[in-house]
């Protein structure tokens, strides 16, 4: 869908879930949600751990946002989980980070899921790759959590979010300022992200 | 002929103003991320394109309005469409997950995405014809 197809009113929907409505890990002390509530720029991530441009976009340039914007409160970034259909183990992934959230450990299972992604991608091995950055207790812990259906559940309300979002390919990087959403599709360089945060977050002449 | 090449010329010319406005009443910024996600122009050049290209479109565009220089005109629009088809027929192909940035920002490379590059590209060509046919007579 583009700007000339989409229309005015689904713009302000898609305002209105992801300002009036956050879901319920941007409230929370999660590290799927980095950043303050009230900063003035909010970037909505939608990913899938076995697409191959979310690995490079992680890599590359959100590791960096998290670090020089999240982190310092000046932005407030937001995971959100975007399995795509066609990635066989790309949901079981998306559980068991989810899972590992609740440990406090989303970004070393995170990190895990994508630099390991040619592995588990091809074998199917996803709880091999996260058990390698937890210990055993937490391992444990981990199996039981990911069978709670709320994880499901907040699964499929990113999912739904992202569609409303008019989302259809991962990565994409909703960055909304002033309560105005701009998507952006596909890998960009941190560099080139960067400049476009500063230009919205200096202050107004 | 002389109807579908003024029919040609305005739907041309609408839709470069149009991509030229869509790119610039946002930050030129986002449409260098757009630029960007293609991965095959090094950084000055991205936002040397982000500054320049809307503003070449929407010249272009008010040329074929205005129908001057149509000859060489048809041909530098069917060359920027060439150009824009061959780039993003190669992205498709390769799998690459990217912004078009072809109306601002926000939507996905996708089959629909080319089937209307192509209409477009052919457009230019009919009209690129049709302009040198008629000087030629």
């Amino acid at each position: 869908m583009n700007r000339m197809q989409l229309p005015s009113l689904a713009l302000m929907s898609i305002l209105v879930v992801l300002t009036a409505a956050p879901p319920a890990a941007a409230q929370s002390s999660s590290s799927r949600a980095i950043g303050p509530v009230t900063a003035a720029v909010r970037i909505d991530l939608f990913s899938d751990f076995q697409c191959p441009a979310c690995k490079a976009l992680h890599e590359q340039t959100v590791k960096r946002i998290k670090e020089e914007y999240a982190r310092k409160g000046r932005v407030r970034l937001v995971h959100h989980d975007f399995p795509l259909p066609q990635h066989s183990f790309a949901r079981q992934a998306a559980t068991l980070a989810a899972a590992a959230d609740r440990l406090g450990k989303f970004d070393a299972v995170s990190d895990a899921l994508f630099l390991q992604q040619d592995t588990w991608s091809k074998s199917g091995n996803v709880g091999a790759v996260v058990d390698s950055v937890l210990s055993p207790e937490e391992r444990t812990k981990l199996r039981a959590l990911a069978k709670d259906p709320a994880i499901t559940a907040g699964i499929e309300r990113d999912v739904e979010l992202g569609r409303r979002s008019q989302v259809s390919s991962t990565p994409t990087m909703i960055i909304t300022h002033n309560g105005s959403p701009s998507p952006i599709v596909g890998v960009v360089t941190y560099s080139v992200v960067s400049r476009y945060l500063e230009s919205l977050l200096r202050p107004a002449k | 002929m002389k109807a579908l090449q003024l029919v040609l010329r305005i739907l041309l010319g609408a839709v470069f103003i149009y991509a030229a406005y869509s790119k610039l009443r946002q930050s030129w910024l986002l449409f260098a991320l757009s630029i960007d996600s293609y991965q095959f122009l090094p950084e000055w050049a991205v936002y040397a394109v982000a500054r320049t290209l809307p503003w070449l479109e929407l010249t272009i565009g008010v040329l074929l309005v205005a129908g001057v220089w149509l000859r060489y005109l048809s041909v530098v629009v069917t060359t920027i469409l060439g150009v824009f088809f061959t780039v993003l027929l190669v992205q498709y192909f390769r799998g690459a997950s990217i912004d078009c940035g072809c109306f601002g920002v926000g939507e996905a490379l996708s089959a629909k995405t080319l089937t209307r590059d192509a209409l477009l590209l052919s457009a230019g060509l009919v009209l690129t014809t049709l302009a040198w046919r008629r000087r030629a007579v």
